[in-house]
Order: structure tokens, then C-alpha cells, then sequence
């Protein structure tokens, strides 16, 4: 998946210009960038939650791309909790045909939960949940805002397995501040710096573009 | 996704809109049954009306849940056209057959 050329800006301020991130089946994108620099604006252009002024997705050697349907294809996971709180898992679980039995292998305190509903969970419990949920999914690529934040130690470990196990079989990308849980997962690393997409290498690049103090 | 699994998903997201819109929904159904010449002036304030009522049952949703129902392959424009359009529907129907049996029994 490639996405190039977005230009977002709210009235006269420019958020993205020109940015671009690629994702490959079988790779983790790690992408990077202080607050306020786009990165959760970028994902939400992909997804058609925020009209960009431009913007440009392309699967493949696919000639076009339905925008309207994307979610078909990239399943998405914002930075706070997205789940229609009312909802409970075995239903969220049903609608997105994941099977509610892999949650209880993955993390056995969801055994007998199935039908409680999302505000009935704790913060971390949901976070958990929709990680889970986003990431076993059927689709080609995944897009990840912050899922190791606000997470436990051993969970953010838990969370890193499932990456690379997911990752077999689809492109992942994800964002995040927790640098230290992102990069052994991470195949590739960009930086979102002043509306635009840089490459990044090493943890030095991070420190050289202003991301990381020395 | 077909119509009918979109329209059954908007009853979750859409259930502040769907509540809202019957209050107004059955309040011209009333009108229009003692008043069937007023169905002009019911539709055009129900049209007025769907701008309003979005943005207040918006108000009531966390700003996230909408990439919930993205993810199932919804756009966003059926997001939002689908309870519209499916309300609208009931609304015709609802002061159609109120202003008929109006006529009848007046």
C-alpha cells in the first residue's frame, strides 16, 4: 500500500504536505513523530475520516482505489477507545468475524466476558480488546495509533508477539511515543516532521531529525 | 455489505438520531392527521430539522466510534445517509397513512 501526496490543513494551518507512508505484506512501518505533527491526522485521511485536501492511496499495481470502501481492506485503530461503548465483545467480535476464543487464549482474563459490554471493562481490558480485535481481523493491512500506550509492561510484550505474528499475513504500520516497544517490531522506520514523511534508520536518525533528545 | 446489514448496523450508532427524529417524526404525524393540508410545512421543517438532529446526536457519540463502523467497509457518507434516509422513509410513510386516516374519520 502506498500513500502519497497528502495535504491536509485547517484553515490556514498546514498539518501534512506532501506525506507519504508505505506499508508491504509481511513488514511492520513504524511511524514516528512529535505531538501535533499529523501522524493520527494521516491514518484518519486514509480511512475518510478527515477529508485531506489531497490525497492518494494505491494497492498494489491497482489502478484504482475505492476510497469510500477502504475499510474493506485497512482496518484501523485510533488512539483512544473506539468501541461503541454499549456494545458487547461477543457482538463487536461477530461484526468484525473474529473469534471471540482466540481473546481467552491470548489473555485469559477475558474467559467468561464475552458478554460484557465495553464501558463495563477496564481501560486497559478495552484497549486490549480492540488491539486484538483490529489486529485478527480479515484484512490486508492494519493501521495501529499508539497501541502500546497506557498498556501494561507484560501486555505491550503480548501486544509485540501479535505484531509479528500478524504481520505474516498482512502490512501493519504503527505509530507510537513508546519508541523502545516500537522499533524491535519495526521493519522500516519514517518521521513526520513538519507536515512532511522523512526515513529513518536508527535510533541516531530519530535523535538527528530533533524526535529523540541526545 | 447489503442495505438491509447497514440499515440493522445504524440502529446502534444511530439510536440518539433514530430517537430524536420519531419525537419530531410523530409530533407531524399528529399535525397531519387533524391538518392534511400541513404536510408541505412538515416536510420542509423535518428537512430543516436533519442538520440539527445530526449535529446533536453527534454530540452524544465518542468522535472515535465512527472508525468502528469505517472499518466494516461503511463510508462515511453512509454513515451518515443511511439513518437519514431510513428515518425519512418512516417519516413519509408515518404522516402519509396519518393524513389518510384522517381524511377518513374527519
Amino acid at each position: 500500500m502506498l500513500v502519497d501526496s497528502v495535504h491536509l490543513e485547517f484553515g490556514q494551518q498546514t498539518v501534512l504536505q506532501s506525506a507519504f507512508v508505505t506499508s508491504e505484506t509481511g513488514k511492520v512501518t513504524g511511524l514516528f513523530g512529535r505531538n501535533g505533527s499529523g501522524k493520527s491526522c494521516l491514518f484518519r485521511c486514509i480511512m475518510g475520516g478527515i477529508k485531506a485536501q489531497n490525497l492518494f492511496v494505491r494497492f498494489n499495481e491497482e489502478m484504482d482505489t475505492d476510497y469510500n470502501n477502504i475499510g474493506k481492506r485497512v482496518k484501523y485503530l485510533p488512539q483512544s477507545l473506539f468501541m461503541p461503548a454499549r456494545m458487547t465483545l461477543i457482538e463487536a467480535f461477530d461484526l468484525y468475524h473474529v473469534d471471540y476464543d482466540g481473546l481467552v487464549s491470548f489473555d485469559v482474563r477475558f474467559l467468561n466476558k464475552q458478554g460484557k459490554r465495553f464501558h463495563e471493562l477496564s481501560g486497559g481490558e478495552a484497549r486490549l480488546a480492540e488491539i486484538y480485535l483490529v489486529l485478527r481481523s480479515e484484512s490486508e493491512f492494519c493501521i495501529l495509533d499508539e497501541p502500546f500506550s497506557n498498556i501494561a509492561p507484560k501486555d505491550v510484550e503480548k501486544i509485540q508477539d501479535l505484531i509479528l505474528e500478524e504481520k505474516k499475513r498482512k502490512g501493519i504500520i504503527v505509530s507510537d511515543h513508546m519508541y523502545e516497544a516500537l522499533l524491535p517490531v519495526a521493519d522500516e522506520l519514517f518521521l513526520l516532521k513538519d507536515g512532511y514523511t522523512f526515513p529513518v534508520q536508527t535510533k541516531a536518525d530519530l535523535i538527528k531529525h530533533g524526535y529523540l533528545a541526545e | 455489505m447489503t442495505l438491509i446489514q447497514k440499515i440493522r448496523l445504524s440502529e446502534r450508532y444511530g439510536v440518539h438520531f433514530y430517537v430524536m427524529s420519531a419525537i419530531f417524526s410523530i409530533a407531524a404525524a399528529a399535525v397531519c392527521f387533524f391538518y392534511p393540508v400541513a404536510i408541505p410545512v412538515c416536510i420542509t421543517m423535518k428537512l430543516l430539522c436533519i442538520p440539527v438532529i445530526l449535529y446533536l446526536s453527534e454530540s452524544f457519540q465518542n468522535k472515535h466510534t465512527i472508525y468502528f463502523y469505517l472499518n466494516l467497509g461503511i463510508s462515511k457518507i453512509e454513515y451518515y445517509l443511511v439513518p437519514v434516509m431510513t428515518e425519512f422513509s418512516f417519516f413519509i410513510a408515518l404522516i402519509s397513512v396519518s393524513c389518510c386516516i384522517g381524511n377518513v374519520v374527519g
